[in-house]
């Protein structure tokens, strides 16, 4: 009874109360480190249920003795069971262990699970060390494939606001990005409304002229954000990586998850100009702002969303590793550049040189590999460093050749196609308006329509 | 034979006159019945208010000095000595006042002051009011006004990040419910209360006349205002058009929503005076223009978006939504319905979201002053004491932080 009681009282609120409660336990329970280390192991090896393999004996000492330091607090817990840990005192356990460890990565000054990974210190490593490093890295977040971004939620969520201010974005988690990404479009989309709205209504061409080149600029500034700021892409289509190290910090995730439908909010308001002026001719029903309507803007919204990030995954991610995604998705126009089409032609200088660029890189570095097995990190890192820069240019290239172009007449046959199908469109309206679209001058006018000089700078 | 730009110019505009000429016809019968109906219901109210604001927008009197101090564009503090304080300095929270459909910087003022004089302390806040954006493109939909309007507000917002009080009447209303579920998010150690009067919850069919009327000129007002640019000879009579349009529907609403009261009426007599009649008048009708524009699932999202912020924002949010039983603008039951479902399925408390109805209020509210003020400004005193419970805490905490 008094035991009970006094367990009750135990604080085991802070890392120190823990070790000051487990250590007063395991001197009243009168055996040494190894006798309790034989127990865990015992209790390790006889469980059905799949448990953390247990830390050694002399580890939990270390750590009863606030002399070690907590890389996997799951090894010790068997050890707080075995020294009488109720299930109530082991859920606490786990929220503390896991606090600290979430506070100490996110902590610029004591990280030290990442402190391998601090530029500095990895550029100046042998390349062999800091593969190996890497190595240990990619297997503590248990997915080889997966690159070293972050390890904890909080640090996919927050990044490392305390070294914010020297190191740029570097340092930014999604939030940080997805909030930047909503200024900058919602910036680009005020300009498009103020020049949208200052057209009369009765200037039809205009307007749809106008409606059409939004189309257009808000994809391009899409994509164009995506290469200068690959984080984004990477943390916005995240994977199950980043949680499997502690809790989601759920204030900073509401956020996170607000400022991502403002920033499509934006991203789809031209599409929606774009249906009410050239799709539904004016749009007078506000058919667009119905449920039905809605809910095509939405999907269409989607799509052509998808259209960017096909994009970013074929030509941006897929001309770089062996780049076998990008050459594969362009052979038949790399195989006819240069002969004569009835279309545009396809094969640019910027698909050449995004080739040829990744090309030497990667021979580059083999090279400097061949001749220095022990070549610092930080100089193979900037031959590769080198290419994405030069890339950049070639890709927007690519994305002027192959998407821009077509980007509004997808939004048009999309558009029309999803709206007749919720029944918003009738049949000899769809077929009108492919016939204009599609076919007339003025349609193609529409097509192409695109603005003299870009409406925002990354 | 290439046109000069000139002649160019002059010939869309002769497009644009025949245009207007059109639209003038196809429009003066349903104008004329709408205005039939609205003067055989409110006839000589409305034309009491429309000889009394010409008699105050005419005035030679000297302005005297605004109860406005200008902040930011778009942002007018309060002089405190308008509303009866004899103390100076402001003391409680910020209260930001968001304006509703054919409002100026003055129409919260009356009320206000009404407000203070029933709950005095209320007069030691310090409170802001933001102006409706006067740019066309706000008024392409609702998304894009509020992206402007938050815009307008966000310097007041970052100056106070321990919370904020919102009262907004009308359209004001439900940015004020947006706007306040918003904030209770993105800041982690504030309080925000929100005042939201009369916000329109659901789609009105058919809309309320007058908004129909005055929504239906938004087309021609935009082509008389190009007209007059184009034609100089012209330009008196366009002036002249606009001015007397956009005062005569100035009247029909305060009338309407028994807001035209002598200061009420002195005040947008003051506005008339200030403005530029131009942009005052395209902005009016633009207003009423998306009000017809706006649609059912616009409304929709708006309101379950704020009871989704409000529910994860536990103790950070404190909404009081009001209506008057009489209102002439919004259908109450459908949109206090719309309330009490969208509160319901996103789980949130009662406490946090308390919906009232005023039995004979009209939608004008803390705009009508013949009425008793005593329940508003019980709950804008809650609404305040709410957010200065923590702004005195965190006060506290940081005193205490710095002596140790």
């Amino acid at each position: 009874m008094t035991e009970a009681i006094t367990r009750e009282d135990d604080d085991l609120s802070t890392l120190d109360a823990i070790r000051a409660t487990f250590l007063a336990r395991f001197q009243a329970r009168g055996t040494g480190f190894h006798t309790l280390g034989e127990q865990v192991l015992r209790t390790h090896a006889n469980s059905q249920a799949p448990l953390a393999r247990p830390a050694s004996a002399m580890t939990f000492r270390n750590f009863l003795q606030g002399r070690t330091t907590l890389r996997d607090p799951t090894g010790l817990l068997l050890y707080f069971e075995a020294l009488g840990a109720t299930a109530d005192e082991m859920r606490k356990i786990r929220g503390v262990l896991l606090q600290e460890v979430d506070r100490r990565l996110a902590a610029p000054g004591h990280d030290a699970a990442l402190r391998a990974f601090r530029d500095t210190e990895l550029n100046d490593m042998p390349y062999s060390r800091a593969l190996a490093e890497c190595e240990a890295a990619t297997r503590f977040e248990q997915s080889i494939a997966a690159p070293i971004a972050a390890v904890s939620p909080t640090q996919y969520l927050i990044g490392n606001p305390g070294a914010a201010a020297e190191d740029g974005t570097g340092s930014w988690g999604m939030l940080q990005h997805v909030r930047a990404f909503k200024d900058f479009l919602e910036a680009l989309e005020l300009r498009l409304q103020d020049e949208f709205a200052a057209v009369s209504a009765s200037d039809t061409k205009k307007r749809q002229w106008l409606a059409a080149a939004g189309v257009r600029e808000i994809g391009t500034a899409y994509a164009s954000y995506m290469l200068q700021y690959p984080d984004l892409p990477e943390l916005l289509m995240s994977q199950r990586r980043y949680l499997l190290h502690g809790p989601m910090p759920e204030r900073e995730r509401l956020q996170a998850v607000e400022a991502v439908q403002r920033m499509v909010t934006s991203m789809y308001h031209p599409f929606e100009r774009f249906a009410q002026e050239v799709v539904l001719g004016g749009d007078k029903k506000q058919l667009c702002r119905t449920p039905d309507g809605e809910i095509a803007l939405e999907i269409v919204g989607n799509r052509l969303f998808g259209i960017g990030l096909m994009f970013y995954v074929i030509t941006a991610l897929g001309s770089t590793g062996t780049g076998a995604f990008f050459v594969a998705s362009q052979r038949a126009r790399r195989e006819f550049a240069g002969e004569p089409l009835r279309g545009p032609s396809v094969w640019s200088e910027h698909h050449e040189a995004l080739l040829q660029g990744h090309e030497a890189a990667l021979h580059a570095a083999s090279d400097m590999l061949e001749h220095n097995p022990r070549v610092p990190y930080g100089d193979l890192k900037a031959v590769f460093d080198k290419e994405q820069v030069d890339a950049r240019a070639h890709l927007l290239g690519v994305w002027e050749r192959d998407y821009a172009p077509s980007f509004a007449r997808e939004a048009g046959v999309l558009m029309a196609t999803e709206l007749h199908h919720r029944g918003l469109l009738h049949d000899s309206a769809l077929a009108s308006f492919f016939k204009f679209f599609l076919t007339s001058s003025e349609g193609k006018r529409l097509q192409e329509a695109r603005y003299p000089t870009r409406k925002f700078a990354v | 034979m290439a046109h000069t730009p000139a002649v160019t110019r002059r010939l869309a505009g002769l497009g644009e006159f025949l245009r207007l000429a059109w639209l003038g016809t196809l429009a003066l019968p349903a104008a004329l019945w709408t205005l039939v109906r609205l003067s055989w219901r409110r006839g000589p109210r409305a034309r009491r208010a429309l000889v009394a604001l010409e008699a105050a927008a005419r005035s030679r009197e000297p302005l005297g000095p605004s109860p406005l101090e200008p902040l930011e564009p778009g942002l007018y503090r309060v002089k405190p000595e308008y509303l009866g304080s004899s103390d100076a300095a402001e003391r409680g929270p910020t209260v930001l006042h968001l304006l509703g459909t054919a409002e100026m910087i003055y129409s919260p003022l009356i009320g206000l002051r009404a407000l203070c004089r029933a709950e005095p302390r209320l007069a030691r806040c310090r409170h802001v009011i933001a102006d409706t954006p006067y740019e066309a493109a706000a008024f392409l939909g609702a998304d894009e006004f509020s992206a402007r309007l938050r815009r307008v507000v966000e310097p007041e917002v970052l100056r106070n990040p321990h919370g904020l009080v919102l009262l907004g009447l009308s359209r004001g209303g439900l940015v004020a419910l947006d706007l306040g579920s918003e904030l209770s998010q993105r800041f982690e150690d504030a309080r925000f209360g929100v005042l939201s009067l009369a916000p329109p919850l659901c789609e009105q069919h058919p809309p309320p006349p007058t908004v129909a009327l005055i929504g239906a000129l938004e087309t021609i007002t935009e082509i008389l205002v190009q007209e007059q640019n184009l034609w100089p000879l012209l330009r008196p009579l366009y002036r002249w058009i606009l001015y007397r349009g956009y005062v005569r529907n100035c009247a029909l609403v305060l009338s309407e929503l028994e807001m035209d009261d002598v200061e009420s009426i002195a005040l947008f007599g003051r506005y008339l005076r200030e403005v530029e009649p131009r942009a005052a008048s395209l902005r009016g009708t633009r207003e009423f223009g998306l009000l017809r524009r706006v649609s059912d699932a616009e409304l929709r999202h708006a309101i379950s978006g704020a009871t989704r912020r409000a529910s994860h924002a536990a103790d950070k949010l404190r909404a009081t939504v009001v209506w008057g039983l009489r209102d002439a603008w919004v259908d109450v039951p459908p949109s206090l319905e719309r309330a009490r479902q969208a509160a319901q399925k996103s789980g949130v408390a009662v406490a946090e979201l308390r919906l009232h109805t005023l039995p004979d209020w009209n939608h004008g509210l803390t705009r009508s002053l013949d009425r008793d003020f005593t329940e508003l400004a019980r709950w804008l005193r809650e609404a305040v004491c709410f957010v200065t419970a923590e702004a005195e805490q965190t006060a506290r905490e940081a005193v205490t932080g710095a002596a140790s």
